[in-house]
């Protein structure tokens, strides 16, 4: 990694630095509808939790604006507190000026991409790199005049630009949550079940895993969605099965075929000089197939990002509600906004994953042969 | 020592690999297992270190049963070195020699210094090489690394399966003869592999030939090249064993390091005229003050000129026209069939003139081989 990576990676550390921040602030809103106040206080805290927006009362009274929907509907009040505290929460100042830092490193990456385009092979991939990192940060951090701005241009006659009951960092964190804990799921099936059926006690199971994996992906996932929540009723649950169903696919191929693809001298090698056969797995094997099943990794998890967004219509949040409320009730800009939002996710972490694949990768299979 | 007691070699498909091999392989040689493919060569070897299972009979090393050990603990005292090499392309050129020893808990420090002695050893600069990646190096500075590798924890006994089989015909010469001269200093037990009968004749103490997976014959390379038991193993050893067998006796062993017709340079022609009849040969070597070969001169030169300085009729350096101590008869042979020579001085590592090899010693070698053999057909 060359100097002129630093502030590329700099931007990283702040942005994950503002999320944290953003997670941990707590907004606190006047109670203005009288039975409400009678019932929880004076005042309500929002805390943009970054799994689920809680609020929390000052009797002590917490409602998990989640799972209660019912709540939702039925008080009001609580409605009224929750549009102020999302408007309280559009660019709080830390959140903001973390934002704007972190922006600001991606920008000079994209300067320093520029100044040194002569030493630098590659030019174009810093800079829109750069300018994905910039574009990211700067319009999820509480910059949604960004947003506001840009629908304006694009529906000039439209009431409704913004979508009115989360702010955009909540939303995308909820997305994230959905793809990270996903992901870690798809992973560790995908990898254990790699791994498994390539070892010679369970190879006979290769085919029909490999059936079971290729049919996940060629269900819809919207079919799978729709099957789950009434199994496993709505909310998060349903939408985190069909989408290790649908991401374990890449996963399981790259880890199969980078492990099937490590040269069979280098076992023989290996298990001559006694290693024993975990030794092989960890030491020589897993390290020959890492780039094969980070790239497979790295597919599963962008894939997922976009399939989380289907994930609102059995109520997981993120960033597919705005599209599925902006579909409802025929808003464009609300479907537009989830779904640059989401793409933009995903160009995040695709960068991520790319740093984190060039920096996993064992530096002596780097070296061109 | 490695002994085979009725080795069999069954595997599950029915084929009999390996049919009751009765064998030992003694400590410090290099016994080198020979034969067409599906002999049974490889197999017999990775039976050893158990990398194959033995169907019957059994195999002790070094006195034990290779089954009474964990097969891991057996395999980390038996050094092993492949013709793929396998090294593994993640790891430095250290932790690839440093594999075993840090299995077996070696401290760090004292890993450094058996890798940087391993490297000296397989003739790779430590400084240079320590920190590269295989890919970074050749073919020939790989299988180096290998079988440094192979000598990582400085087992006592070695398996080395065509180890130099896949390296350019050059380089392959160059590392057999610094394998040779490793050995004379480790002086390790080793099961060497290969399919080639020059570099078994080479390399081995002991050849062992299989065919259809039974010994088919055991000796050293000389008597099996003078000896061979039928016609399969002459048939194998090719009908140029003679040559072959030249290959491998010294030029020191048939030399006759008193027959050394010299002058000096400083001498005149008449001078050498007496030392060449009085040798009864037909040209006398000429030497330096050190007694460095110098050139040489014969009567034909020397009879149009009589009575000059032997420095003006100097033919050439001794690499032109001498053999050294330490080559083999059979390059002896090469060097006067390309010069017409039928006598050849012989020189030791500095040049120094120590005798002369004829022609006919050379063929008086082969004849002995022809009747010896005429001996055992009738």
């Amino acid at each position: 990694m060359t100097w002129t990576r630093v502030p590329g990676v700099a931007s990283l550390i702040w942005l994950a630095l503002a999320v944290a921040f953003f997670a941990l602030q707590t907004v606190t809103v006047p109670v203005t509808d009288p039975e409400l106040r009678d019932a929880v206080g004076e005042t309500a805290s929002f805390a943009p939790d970054l799994w689920l927006p809680l609020f929390s009362f000052d009797g002590g009274t917490v409602i998990d604006m989640q799972a209660s929907n019912d709540v939702r509907v039925l008080t009001f009040g609580l409605l009224d507190a929750e549009t102020r505290a999302v408007d309280a929460l559009r660019g709080t100042p830390v959140t903001l000026a973390l934002g704007w830092f972190a922006a600001l490193m991606a920008l000079i990456e994209a300067g320093l991409a520029w100044a040194f385009r002569d030493r630098e092979e590659k030019l174009v991939r810093p800079l829109v790199r750069a300018a994905g990192i910039f574009l990211v940060i700067w319009s999820f951090y509480g910059h949604e005049p960004f947003w506001d701005w840009m629908l304006r241009g694009l529906f000039p006659t439209s009431p409704d630009l913004l979508y009115n009951s989360n702010v955009l960092v909540s939303l995308a964190s909820q997305h994230l949550e959905l793809v990270l804990v996903s992901s870690i799921l798809t992973i560790t099936i995908g990898l254990s079940l790699g791994i498994a059926v390539t070892r010679a006690a369970f190879r006979e199971f290769l085919p029909l895993v490999s059936d079971v994996v290729n049919s996940g992906q060629t269900v819809p996932t919207l079919a799978i969605i729709a099957i789950m929540a009434p199994i496993i009723g709505f909310g998060f649950w349903p939408a985190i099965v069909a989408l290790i169903l649908y991401g374990l696919l890449p996963i399981v191929r790259n880890t199969i075929v980078g492990l099937e693809g490590v040269d069979p001298a280098m076992i023989d090698a290996a298990k001559g000089m006694g290693m024993t056969p975990t030794q092989i797995l960890w030491q020589i094997e897993v390290p020959s197939a890492a780039s094969i099943i980070l790239a497979g990794v790295r597919t599963s998890v962008v894939i997922n990002v976009g399939t989380a967004a289907l994930g609102a219509f059995v109520g997981s949040g993120g960033l597919g509600n705005p599209i599925a409320s902006g579909l409802n009730q025929s808003i464009d800009p609300w479907v537009l906004l989830g779904a640059l939002a989401a793409a933009l996710l995903a160009i995040l972490l695709d960068y991520i994953l790319g740093r984190i694949e060039y920096v996993m990768t064992p530096k002596g299979l780097q070296i061109e042969q | 020592m490695i002994e085979f007691q009725n080795v069999v070699k069954r595997f599950p498909d029915g084929f009999t690999a390996v049919k009751g091999l009765n064998l030992t392989v003694h400590d410090g040689e290099i016994t080198v297992f020979i034969g067409p493919s599906g002999c049974g060569k490889t197999t017999s070897m990775r039976m050893v270190n158990r990398l194959l299972s033995i169907t019957e009979g059994k195999i002790l090393v070094e006195g034990r049963d290779n089954r009474d050990f964990p097969a891991e603990e057996l395999r980390r005292k038996i050094g092993y070195a492949i013709q793929q090499i396998g090294l593994f392309p993640h790891f430095t050129v250290l932790d690839n020699i440093a594999v075993v020893p840090r299995m077996l808990g070696w401290e760090e420090s004292r890993i450094r210094k058996r890798v940087d002695e391993l490297l000296d050893l397989v003739g790779l600069d430590p400084d240079i090489n320590r920190d590269k990646y295989p890919r970074q190096l050749s073919g020939g500075q790989q299988q180096r690394v290998g079988v440094a590798r192979a000598l990582g924890a400085d087992p006592p006994i070695m398996l080395m399966d065509e180890p130099f089989g896949a390296i350019d015909p050059i380089t392959r010469e160059v590392l057999q003869e610094e394998f040779l001269a490793i050995q004379q200093e480790i002086g390790k037990t080793i099961i060497f592999v290969t399919h080639d009968i020059d570099e078994a004749i080479k390399m081995g103490d002991r050849i062992a030939i299989l065919r259809d997976g039974a010994l088919e014959q055991y000796d050293t390379p000389d008597n099996i090249l003078a000896h061979p038991k039928d016609r399969f193993v002459r048939d194998f050893v090719g009908s140029d064993r003679s040559l072959k067998r030249l290959g491998l006796v010294r030029v020191s062993e048939l030399m006759d390091p008193e027959s050394k017709p010299l002058v000096r340079m400083r001498d005149s022609t008449d001078k050498a005229r007496q030392v060449i009849e009085e040798h009864k040969v037909r040209s006398a070597f000429v030497v330096d003050d050190e007694g460095v070969l110098k050139g040489w001169v014969d009567l034909d030169g020397i009879r149009h000129a009589p009575n000059s300085l032997i420095d003006a009729m100097m033919e050439a350096d001794f690499h032109e026209i001498g053999v050294r101590k330490g080559n083999t008869a059979r390059e002896a042979l090469s060097a006067m069939v390309a010069r017409g020579f039928r006598i050849t001085p012989v020189v030791d590592k500095n040049g120094r003139l120590v005798g002369s090899i004829t022609l006919k010693a050379l063929q008086d070698l082969a004849e002995q081989e022809w009747s010896e053999e005429e001996a055992t057909a009738s």
